[in-house]
């Protein structure tokens, strides 16, 4: 019996072999951005989790303990949830001598291994990372056996010597011989640190003591052999290793421990915690980001908003899905209107009419959802291959995102696909089956008049009132502007104002999301594009090692020389930069300083006030610059020939001061222009040692102290009291407001809050400041260019070790410039490729809606453009009448579109505006002119086709035709 | 005289082995004034032949020409003016336009035309066809005699030389029928148009002046009735 409505369902479906064609491709695509969203957050999700364990560990809590029984409890507490617990002990501290506390802090901890407890129950795959992760090895191995010991880096090369130390009465309890190294022996007395307000509770690690610790229970000392060397990391503090099973060695024989576990089966870190809590033990920490990941905690969970973003592209999904889908079942229900009133006369129930309709949706969806997953899961694979490097840089992990195919996305995302469709079939399929067969059978055309065009024709009484006042035109505008082809276009819109909405509201989808896409796509690239850094390739900061050694060789021009020398020498590099930073006391004319803009930036700034007041006395962040350097920037602001001599004595001072909080994002421009000269400043004579040049909390500049009672900044000397001498008069070259694109630095390198003044070495050097400056100097920075095919990596690793042993840097960081932008590159290519593939994707099922609308709308009026003909319409304004009726849709559907996206527009600049205070809003008009061109071209196309089916129909089998 | 001369026509639907014959060498004459009906059993090439005579469908070969003037020598779209003025065409499955009421039917061609519309001639239509009061329904909210009468004012309202009619009244009643043929009778007579018209219905031929049978696409017989 049913058989015969397939095989009626199937005929119907090839008969419309187009449009059938373009509704699988629909539900395909819908099912596949379905599969593809679901797939991407889980495979994200699982390599933020890969990360986390692989990084952390997979504990989920973990508490201290002073008595085995309290893991026993946690046993007992957890019962069959309890899933791994690794144990580490934690054997006591030793003090060190005064003299090694210089260096490698008043005690050594020592902690044990931790070593997993059998007897517990493994969820399947959670095995392959560890429950606690050992620590990493710098040198040497990990301690094995009892006596062996594995000593944090700090130590490596440390010499720890017998004496007093730190801690009244107690003499040091760890002794090396000699400077430690692998194989060195280590003397250690180990005892117990607590608590001094709460005695019970014990401070197991850490090189530094607390207010009003105590320290007690020291056993004998104990020789051991050190193995290794291990990186110190948050979670154990600055510990030595041992092997799990050695023996206590403080004087009671006690020791405590940490227990870490992992459960399963509970929906919560709550759960986790009242589990704890009943086995006795009242303070314990949780492995938070983990238990995120899990879903196990919230917060501002990363994964929290990939699900939310989910849910968001998937509710797009469907809502653009149902509207394709269910446009294209309207359709072939309303050209099919006379069979089924046929049907019905013949017998057919309604629930057989409307299960033709559903068994329509289901083959449809038997071939088109399988043909999405395969898309979906595909197109997933390939996007996340082509982002591989974005990934592994927002992850700031070696971990890369691997494709996760998991049942349950699957299962999902057929589910979510199948629920499209029935949607989007249930309400043509109730409309099937009550069309009755009289109905069916009388019915000219689909239509009823609007309740507007009702009203229009109520108002006209006489024949007359539907034509204009001489006759030649029927009324209203359209006919007045565009002739008969406008009107009929005009009327018809009125009439099927229904069925038109559901392509206006197609339209308008599409050009809001490819405008949003391109909007979206902006403001990620003016975010990666604030990583501004210069022209250099890469970095090498030398910083020295306290405040008053720096400069070693005395001489400003010597020391860039010998940088710069060095640094040339490196194979792969081509160009090089040096610059000297420090501080300096400065004074202008208070003409030159925009009070309201220091106003503004104490307000708006984290940092408090700028280093200038608005008497014009302040301290300068000083970049010197090698003559090259100095020379290109002058070129570059088009400063004069003296000017640009590297021998005058002048500055170009940065006029842009960052006013940027946790929220906002903003410039202020502290100068005015009006001072030409600056005066350079002899440091204050006399200073106490609680207190510093600095901008007092009311802005105001001077000698500055810290008032202990208010805990606010105050002015101890002003400073134009402090006697400070000129040491030189420097002429302003230029105030610039960035650096442009001769610098080998960008402006945000330099300092935040005090005035950044530019000035060449060789002129300062030669000057009377040279002293001055020399002292306030605090590290050089080498910038430089690759040679074009040299490796970045390889090429820092080789400027690193060139400039290493140039003079006793206290420390050096190397800084890959090109790697950097190369990770923000990739990250903007990451995002980039997941927003336009879903754009694309979701731009494809609008086409495709757009065009099932408009073709097959045009299509079921065969015979009423037959009529249109044999009453004299030619071809021309059959055509204008076709034009002007799909100009209103894609008029109507760009309106609405760029009101929707403006919208869109309008929420993402409130949202950035909370990071960025100083952006602009405005409108992306060439998203919306190719959102335009994008919409002209399917409404043409989606015509084009239409007509053509119409005319390959003969006009005279159109006039005859008894089908609807 | 003769307004409507037919030469030859011949009109072949497919090619090769499937190719059928719908109107095989056919050739008339019709006078001015003149009220021809045609009949022939399904697939004998009747609405065939008045789609030729009325410049809706192009033959395969053979002439039609209007007042001595070869219909097809025109191009498609003056073809689509002289649809609109020169010939009526009225269908059985009145082929109205949805979307436009009464008056806006029945206008079509006089506005497609850029021509004023004869406020006299509307007015008396709409009183002898019946349908003041309906001025402002859509074909939808019509009866089908309603429906045939609005194509009929439709096919008048140019005042053309010749109104084609393809079995006018087959989906009607014999009441409304009667009525139908009585208008096109009426607009024959007094405007001394020429009228064309396709029917099943005997009584409708033996009021015609002449009656021309078609068989397999030829004419069987033609009778001059009175």
């Amino acid at each position: 019996m049913s058989s015969v409505f397939v095989r009626y369902t199937l005929r119907s479906l090839a008969a419309n072999r187009v449009r059938t064609a373009v509704t699988v491709v629909g539900v395909a695509l819908a099912t596949g951005l379905l599969a593809a969203v679901l797939v991407s957050v889980t495979s994200l999700r699982a390599a933020l989790i890969a990360q986390s364990c692989a990084s952390g560990g997979v504990w989920q809590a973990g508490f201290t303990y002073e008595d085995p029984e309290t893991v026993d409890a946690l046993r007992a507490a957890t019962g069959e949830h309890l899933d791994r617990l690794a144990l580490r002990r934690d054997l006591g501290a030793a003090a060190l001598s005064a003299e090694s506390a210089e260096e490698s802090g008043t005690y050594l901890g020592v902690l044990s291994l931790p070593e997993e407890q059998a007897g517990t129950a493994r969820s399947a795959g959670d095995d392959q990372y560890s429950l606690i992760p050992d620590p990493t090895v710098a040198e040497g191995r990990l301690p094995e056996r009892a006596g062996e010991i594995a000593l944090p880096t700090y130590l490596q090369g440390a010499e720890l010597t017998a004496g007093p130390s730190q801690i009244a009465g107690v003499e040091a309890g760890a002794v090396s011989e000699g400077p430690l190294e692998v194989g060195s022996v280590v003397t250690l007395a180990l005892g117990q640190r607590h608590d001094g307000m709460d005695p019970a509770h014990r401070w197991h690690s850490g090189a530094s003591p607390m207010d009003g610790e105590t320290f007690s229970d020291v056993g004998e000392p104990r020789a051991y052999t050190v193995v290794g060397f291990v990186e110190t990391d948050y979670e154990t503090g600055n510990a030595a290793f041992v092997c799990y099973d050695e023996p206590t060695a403080t004087a009671s024989g006690k020791a405590a421990g940490t227990a870490y576990f992992s459960t399963t089966g509970y929906a919560s870190a709550g759960q986790i915690g009242d589990a704890i809590i009943s086995a006795g033990v009242d303070s314990w920490s949780y492995n938070t980001t983990l238990l995120i990941y899990q879903g196990l905690d919230r917060g501002r969970a990363i994964i929290d908003s990939l699900a939310q973003i989910a849910a968001v592209l998937a509710v797009v999904i469907m809502v653009a899905a149902v509207s394709l889908i269910s446009g294209a079942f309207t359709i072939s229900i309303s050209e099919r209107t006379r069979q089924f009133g046929l049907l019905s006369s013949l017998g057919a129930s309604r629930r057989q009419l409307r299960r033709t309709v559903l068994a329509e949706a289901a083959i449809l969806g038997l071939v088109g959802i399988p043909l999405g997953l395969a898309l979906g899961v595909g197109g997933a694979a390939v996007a996340f291959a082509v982002t591989a490097d974005g990934w592994t840089a927002m992850l700031r992990e070696t971990t890369s995102v691997s494709l996760v195919v998991a049942p349950a996305d699957l299962a999902l995302a057929i589910g979510l696909s199948a629920v499209t469709l029935l949607a989007s079939a249930l309400a043509p399929a109730l409309r099937a089956s009550r069309v009755s067969a009289v109905d069916a059978i009388r019915s000219s055309a689909d239509v009823r008049p609007s309740r507007r065009l009702r009203r229009v024709f109520a108002r006209r009484r006489t024949a007359l009132d539907d034509l204009s006042a001489d006759r030649r035109r029927p009324r209203g505008l359209a006919a007045r502007l565009g002739g008969m082809p406008a009107f009929l276009a005009r009327r018809t819109l009125a009439v099927s104002a229904g069925k038109q909405r559901v392509s206006v509201i197609a339209l308008a989808v599409s050009v809001a999301l490819l405008v949003t896409a391109g909007l979206v796509s902006d403001y990620l690239h003016g975010a990666t594009g604030y990583i501004d850094t210069g022209t250099a390739d890469l970095r090498v900061n030398l910083f020295a090692e306290t405040d008053d050694d720096y400069l070693p060789f005395g001489d400003l021009v010597a020391q860039t020389n010998t940088l710069a020398g060095r640094a040339e020498q490196v194979a792969g590099v081509s160009e090089t930069s040096v610059t000297s930073q420090g501080s300096v006391a400065f004074r202008l004319d208070a003409a030159g300083v925009d009070a309201d803009a220091l106003e503004t930036f104490m307000q708006e700034s984290p940092y408090g006030a700028y280093y200038l007041d608005a008497a014009g006395y302040g301290s300068a962040h000083l970049v010197l610059l090698d003559d090259a350097t100095w020379h290109a920037l002058a070129e570059s602001l088009g400063l004069s020939d003296a000017e640009k001599d590297p021998a005058t004595l002048s500055c170009v001072v940065l006029n842009a001061a960052n006013v940027s909080n946790d929220e906002t994002y903003g410039t202020v421009r502290p100068f005015t222009g009006a001072a030409d000269t600056i005066e350079l400043l002899a440091n204050p004579e006399n200073r106490a040692s609680d207190q510093w040049l600095g901008p007092a909390g009311d802005g105001t500049f001077g000698l500055v102290t810290m008032d202990d009672d208010t805990m606010e900044t105050v002015v101890a000397v002003p400073a134009d009291e402090l006697g400070m001498a000129a040491v030189a008069q420097v002429h302003v070259a230029a105030y610039a407001e960035g650096l442009g694109d001769a610098a080998p630095f960008s402006a945000d390198d330099l300092g935040a809050n005090a005035p950044n003044v530019i000035m060449p070495a060789r002129a300062v050097a030669a000057s009377g400041a040279a002293e001055t400056v020399r002292q306030g100097m605090s590290s050089s920075t080498v910038y430089a260019t690759l040679a074009p095919g040299a490796d970045d990596a390889e090429t820092l690793d080789a400027l690193e070790e060139a400039l290493e042993d140039v003079a006793d840097y206290g420390s050096l960081g190397t800084y890959n410039l090109v790697e950097l932008a190369r990770q923000s590159r990739a990250m903007e290519l990451t995002v980039n490729v997941f927003l336009y593939c879903f754009v694309a994707i979701t731009l494809a099922i609008s086409v495709a809606n757009v065009f099932n609308t408009i073709a097959s709308g045009l299509m079921l009026r065969t015979r009423e453009f037959a009529a249109l003909q044999s009453a004299g319409m030619g071809r021309r304004g059959f055509r204008r009448m076709i034009v002007a009726e799909c100009s209103d849709v894609a008029v109507k559907g760009l309106v609405g579109g760029v009101v929707l996206a403006t919208l869109v527009n309008y929420a993402l600049f409130q949202a950035m505006s909370a990071s960025i205070s100083t952006l602009v809003l405005e409108m992306p008009w060439g998203h919306v002119a190719l959102a335009f061109a994008v919409v002209v071209a399917v409404l043409a196309l989606s015509a084009g086709y239409a007509l053509r089916r119409t005319h390959a129909m003969n006009l005279v089998d159109a006039l005859r035709s008894d089908v609807m | 005289m003769d307004i409507l001369q037919i030469e030859h026509l011949t009109k072949t639907y497919g090619s090769g082995d499937t190719a059928v014959r719908a109107l095989d060498d056919v050739s008339f004459s019709v006078g001015a004034g003149e009220f021809v009906a045609i009949i022939g059993s399904s697939g004998s090439g009747k609405s065939t032949l008045l789609h030729m005579m009325g410049g809706v469908d192009r033959p395969t070969s053979g002439t039609v020409r209007l007042n001595g003037e070869d219909v097809f020598k025109r191009t498609d779209e003056q073809l689509a003016v002289f649809r609109r003025r020169e010939v009526g065409l009225v269908y059985q499955f009145y082929n109205l336009v949805p979307v436009l009421d009464v008056v806006e039917n029945m206008c079509l061609p006089v506005l497609m035309d850029g021509r004023a519309v004869n406020e006299r001639r509307l007015t008396n239509m709409l009183h002898v066809l019946g349908l003041e009061g309906r001025e402002h329904h859509l074909p939808n909210q019509l009866s089908g005699g309603q429906q045939q009468r609005v194509a009929i004012g439709r096919a008048l309202m140019n005042a053309p030389a010749v109104v084609l009619a393809d079995e006018p009244t087959g989906n009607l009643d014999s009441r409304n029928s009667a009525e139908i043929m009585r208008l096109l009778r009426k607009s024959n007579k007094e405007l001394g148009q020429t009228l064309v018209v396709i029917t099943h219905d005997e009584d409708i031929a033996l009021t015609a002046d002449r009656v021309i049978a078609l068989e397999d696409g030829r004419i069987a017989s033609d009778t001059r009735v009175r």
